[in-house]
């Protein structure tokens, strides 16, 4: 298992590096660059600051030379300076990444609070009122923009019923309490999608699994049905969904850009958003490597948490 | 108007023959004078209850500091700013109704004018700064070159009349100026500015380099750095040793933190503040104006007598249809409905701009000078002049935001009436950044946030060069003209060259402007004593009535 | 990328099945799925709404009345105005337009590119195989949204570039997909057979390989359009997409945005329309999922 582990952690890191290419060459196609960046509408027209700027910046130097510059750090460990900010990029990264990860934490758990139970509810009575009801939800979700949801939601439980607040951040080391009264309408607002897919994923696949020759046999040795659902098919059922979670907190980091920026977090998503609109090479580099990373890795845990639970896949 | 504060400082000092004397500004112990104007309050406004100490206050806007490095800052305007530093001369509202101001002592106690190129300065004696420090001149003196010499300074237009700087003794330092310079004093208080030109710890700034220093700033102002979290907040705390002193002879600030958070959006601000989460916003949109006054929990601050001015149209002068065609700028400026513009955007609180960058209360100003009301049958006319009888395709530029967006539309539309078939592009910041730099472009527009605190400011817009010169106007005539009203102390000769410039900008049509909004504040009622630096919040006064 | 193996799973076969099926009959089979006869006459109403915007709606959409700024849905307005005194319906009808055409459009050039690439690294293997996938693999590490504005800011503002922007976000999808299949396939013994009597790469890829993925991919592309119809709306809400005043409901949304306070109700309209449109687009693409092969994936999980 290690030795797989080993060998998929290695094939990755071509990817690696062909993100910072590409990374690189999206921030280097921009128009514009990050002296004028710096220097904004009202004094971009200086050309004295500007050249002093890239000079500073390094924006002098010949792309590949910036690049090569770039990567012989990072090997080091040393993500460089935000072109923006001037903080170090590990410190930005490092102040931002908790936020994003606690928002993609409880939109999951929220959204497998909710489609769990409703899944298997689903699914033990396919054709069912309930069943009906969670599919109308799950198909909802999907189909429910982000950013349109997450205003509506401010709307009613911000504004008109003022239960919670309306958008920025608390670090839950500061104040838990209040740190999950600022998360709670932007995991919600994650979650929806979340939920409609991990439920849909949860029926169908229960449902496969009871139709399985095993689950037979359990009933006809005349076990109850809530004991050939818990004992026998639940396992089964949930590898593939816990494949589909693994994989959806990967495309949850895609919705956070969005839920971030509706409800001022300070995360990693509207970090890459603003870095790309202020051309901070550095700081997007760090933010793209920090997400695809994470995703990667998540992959990697997935596939062994996969082969841990389902006994017939045997690894090299 | 703001221009009031430079008159009445001129008439005050210089007085009309302006030559010699700047009246030293008598050196006062600063206690803060409860007359002295500030926010207004809901409700029974006078009956000034005692101050209490303590508490959170938080402030929004929209926008995020740049840098907390001040003379580095493109946007050095934020109360985070003025909080952790101070000026050498405050830029004080006196006078609310028409926003006259005064210059008054910051660490700098007293200035004179020795010569018409030369002030001296007597500093504040026992001034620290957060790292606990000295202030003194030779401190100030290095502020003051930094200003000028750092290319990256935004302090350096300001700051470019003076020559040397010259340390006297400890507590006193000698401008010498390359020529008279009547804005220099405004220039020294920020001003517009804001603190641009605020003195930092040079020990600090030696100890950790600019980098660095940028995320852990010091200064000598009320509130000392506590954190930042870029994007989101600043977080501040009372600074115990600091030398102004409040109504209850207790230092200032009354507040222990203060926070200024980064709201991008006005709505989720203004969902903040009317929920309590915040204290105070910085220029509200004029849409939310009617629903501020409608909450008693909050109140309503405007400064009608400042604000910015949408719809500042340049013209690409290097090439293209506009550039060497006056009758088809002319025809483009005939056909801006302000009226339209200022009551739809402006809901209410709008008002036209027939003058860019010039208000009626700036030096040069007169409605004889030529100017370009909305009307259609003149636009098209001189669209034929132009030789499109035909009408004319061309682009307007304009950052993908509000309310550009929103008023591009109309510009787009009104153009297209004219004959100006104008396609609008909303383009990504620093798209139109690039594009306006190349002249890629026909016309654009953007954002003059407020008016320059002096009339030589002005340059940056329209002076060959200028910082914010998109339109690269390049006129020899317009730029002696500015630099004989920028070196000129007498108030009637300076407002004469000013007057000049406006009636040359008009008359070649380089410039054109929509409207102008005042600038405002929206704040909850339990936030008191609130100042501005020119239009800028100032906190060192404020307290929380919970 | 397990989602895309999970497609792989497909019986061989599909397409035989595929090409004896007369579309009358895959509809027929479509609509046995619960829900998909909404989404067939939601979509068809959208449809129809694009293609005769120019007639149904009760006024031009881009026509400015400051008189009538932000007025409440009223008879004469049935779904209210916007700061700039616009018809919210008029507005809403035209910008069907765009969100069918970024849906279609956009999932049309993803599945070209990727369905080139795939057969390219299916079929050549080797390092043509690693080079592609890897691009692949990259770029789906990037988070979506943050790809797409950034290719959208690189190519600038504009309807096109933000469809061809999503098309190359969704790319990797479907160059997996086939990828996947034609490398099984090519391996099987009458490619080898056509191979050997002189068949040429693309012939090959388009006579034996591609109607062996087809199904997989018309499945897939069908269940894709409501996410690029989202994805361009938020491309929009973003400030890239469709150039203003040209309507279109994200940009709708974004200027909406704006009055949440003073008018939430310009926020409902657009945010419904897309909504309803990306529901309707799903449950047809489920139906058809269902009918072309039932043992694919629920849809949604990529």
């Amino acid at each position: 298992m290690s030795r797989y582990f080993l060998r998929r952690a290695i094939q990755s890191i071509p990817v690696l590096l062909l993100i910072t290419i590409i990374t690189f060459a999206i921030v280097h196609l921009l128009p514009g660059d990050p002296a004028l960046a710096y220097l904004g509408e009202a004094a971009a027209k200086d050309q004295v600051a500007y050249e002093a700027v890239r000079l500073e910046l390094g924006l002098d130097q010949p792309l590949p030379v910036q690049y090569g510059k770039w990567l012989g750090k990072v090997v080091q460990g040393d993500m460089g300076r935000s072109v923006r900010t001037r903080e170090p990029v590990t410190d930005g990264l490092s102040g931002r990444l908790p936020v994003t990860f606690q928002l993609a934490l409880m939109a999951i758990l929220f959204a497998v609070v909710i489609a769990v139970p409703v899944g298997i509810l689903s699914a033990v009575r396919p054709g069912s009122r309930t069943d009906s009801v969670g599919t109308v939800f799950a198909i909802s979700g999907v189909a429910v923009p982000h950013f349109w949801l997450g205003i509506i939601l401010i709307y009613v439980f911000a504004l008109w019923l003022r239960w919670l607040p309306a958008s920025g951040y608390k670090s839950p080391t500061e104040n838990l309490g209040a740190n999950l009264q600022y998360m709670l309408l932007p995991a919600l607002t994650l979650g929806a999608g979340q939920a409609a897919v991990i439920m849909r994923q949860v029926r169908s696949s229960l449902i496969e699994v009871l139709r399985n020759e095993y689950v037979r046999t359990a009933r006809a040795k005349g076990l109850r049905e809530r004991v050939v659902v818990q004992r026998h098919a639940l396992k089964n059922a949930f590898i593939p969904v816990i494949t589909i979670i693994g994989m959806q907190v990967g495309r949850l980091f895609g919705g956070a850009v969005v839920v971030e920026s509706i409800f001022a977090l300070p995360g990693l998503g509207r970090l890459a958003i603003d870095s790309i609109m202020f051309r901070d090479f550095a700081m997007l580099q760090g933010a793209i490597l920090i997400l695809a990373v994470a995703v990667v890795v998540l992959n990697l845990l997935t596939d062994v948490l996969y082969a841990y639970l389902d006994p017939r896949i045997k690894y090299a | 108007m703001r221009t009031f504060s430079r008159r009445d400082f001129l008439k005050l000092g210089v007085g009309t023959a302006g030559v010699t004397l700047l009246a030293a500004c008598a050196p006062t112990p600063q206690t803060s004078t409860p007359s002295s104007p500030a926010q207004p309050t809901a409700g029974a406004a006078g009956a000034a209850p005692k101050v209490k100490r303590g508490g959170t206050l938080v402030h929004s806007q929209s926008w995020t500091y740049p840098t907390l490095d001040v003379h580095l800052s493109s946007i050095p305007t934020g109360p985070a700013y003025s909080s952790l530093y101070d000026t050498l001369i405050r830029h004080e509202l006196v006078d609310d109704k028409v926003g006259r101001y005064e210059l008054k002592p910051g660490l700098a106690e007293s200035w004179e004018q020795a010569d018409p190129k030369t002030i001296v300065m007597k500093l504040r004696k026992g001034v620290k700064f957060h790292d606990g420090s000295d202030f003194n001149a030779e401190v100030a003196r290095w502020n003051l070159d930094r200003m000028r010499s750092d290319k990256k300074s935004f302090a350096r237009d300001q700051t470019a009349a003076i020559d040397t700087v010259d340390v006297v003794d400890p507590y006193t330092i000698k401008l010498n100026l390359k020529a008279p310079s009547p804005a220099i004093l405004a220039g020294l208080s920020g001003g517009s500015n804001g603190s641009a030109t605020a003195m930092l710890s040079k020990a600090a700034m030696d100890k950790l380099g600019p980098d660095k220093f940028a995320l852990n700033p010091v200064g000598t102002g009320p509130m000392k750095f506590k954190q930042l979290i870029p994007d989101d907040r600043v977080v501040l705390e009372r600074f115990e040793d600091y030398w102004m002193k409040g109504a209850d002879g207790k230092t200032l600030p009354y507040v222990d933190q203060f926070v200024s958070r980064y709201i991008p959006d006005p709505s989720v601000a203004m969902v903040e503040l009317r929920s309590g989460g915040i204290h105070i916003i910085d220029n509200i949109p004029p849409k939310d104006v009617e629903t501020v006054k409608s909450d008693p929990s909050l109140v309503y601050w405007e400064m009608p007598w400042a604000g910015p001015t949408y719809f500042f149209v340049g013209f690409n002068l290097k090439s293209g249809p506009f550039a060497t065609n006056l009758k088809l700028r002319q025809a483009a400026l005939y056909a801006i409905d302000r009226e339209s513009m200022a009551k739809a955007i402006g809901f209410g609180i709008g008002r036209p701009a027939l003058y860019p960058l010039w208000n009626s209360s700036h030096l040069g100003y007169d409605e004889s000078i030529v100017k370009y009301p909305f009307d259609l049958d003149k636009a098209k006319q001189s669209l034929k002049d132009a030789g499109y009888p035909n009408g004319i395709d061309v682009n307007l530029l304009v950052i993908a935001r509000e309310p550009e967006n929103t008023i591009g539309q109309m510009a787009a539309e009104m153009w297209s009436k004219a004959g100006l078939r104008t396609k609008l592009e909303t383009l990504e910041r620093l798209s139109w950044i690039d594009r306006m730099r190349k002249f890629d472009f026909d016309s654009g527009f953007w954002r003059i946030s407020t008016q320059p605190v002096d009339d030589d400011e002005k340059r940056r817009y329209f002076g060959t060069g200028g910082a914010s010169n998109w339109s690269s106007v390049a006129d020899p005539e317009l730029d002696k003209l500015m630099e004989q009203g920028g070196t000129t102390y007498d108030v009637k000769q300076r407002a004469e060259y000013y007057k000049k410039a406006l009636t040359l900008i008009q008359e070649k049509a380089y410039l054109g402007s929509g409207f102008q909004v005042p600038e405002n504040k929206a704040l909850r009622k339990e936030m008191k004593g609130s100042k501005v630096q020119f239009t800028y919040l100032d906190i060192r006064e404020s307290w929380l009535d919970s | 990328m397990a989602v895309i193996d999970l497609h792989m799973e497909m019986r061989e076969g599909t397409a035989e099945r595929l090409k004896r099926r007369l579309p009358l009959a895959v509809l027929r089979r479509t609509l046995r799925t619960r829900g998909a006869g909404f989404g067939l006459v939601v979509t068809a109403v959208v449809i129809f709404m694009a293609l005769t915007a120019d007639f149904i709606s009760p006024y031009n959409p881009i026509a400015q009345d400051y008189a009538l700024v932000l007025q409440t849905p009223s008879s004469a307005h049935l779904l209210g105005t916007d700061e700039l005194g616009r018809d919210v319906l008029s507005r809403i009808i035209y910008g069907s337009r765009v969100s069918i055409q970024a849906g279609l459009v956009s999932v049309g050039f993803s599945v070209v590119m990727g369905v080139m690439m795939g057969l390219l690294a299916g079929y050549f293997g080797r390092w043509v195989d690693s080079l592609l996938m890897g691009l692949a693999d990259a770029m789906w590490s990037f988070p979506n949204l943050v790809l797409a504005l950034a290719i959208g800011a690189i190519l600038g503002p504009g309807l096109t570039n933000a469809m061809i922007a999503i098309g190359i976000v969704y790319t990797p999808l479907f160059a997996r997909l086939v990828r996947g299949q034609a490398l099984s396939v090519r391996e099987m013994e009458y490619i080898q057979a056509a191979r050997v009597m002189g068949a040429g790469p693309v012939r090959l890829m388009l006579k034996h390989i591609w109607p062996n993925v087809a199904s997989a991919v018309v499945v897939q592309a069908s269940l894709m359009v409501g996410v690029a119809i989202i994805v361009e709306a938020a491309l929009s809400f973003l400030g890239l997409g469709v150039q203003p005043p040209q309507p279109s409901w994200g940009s709708m949304l974004k200027s909406a945005y704006q009055y949440m306070v003073r008018a939430p109700w310009l926020s409902i309209f657009p945010g419904a329309a897309i909504f309803l449109t990306v529901l309707g687009v799903n449950l047809l693409g489920d139906g058809l999922r269902r009918a072309l092969d039932p043992r694919l994936k629920e849809f949604g999980e990529a």
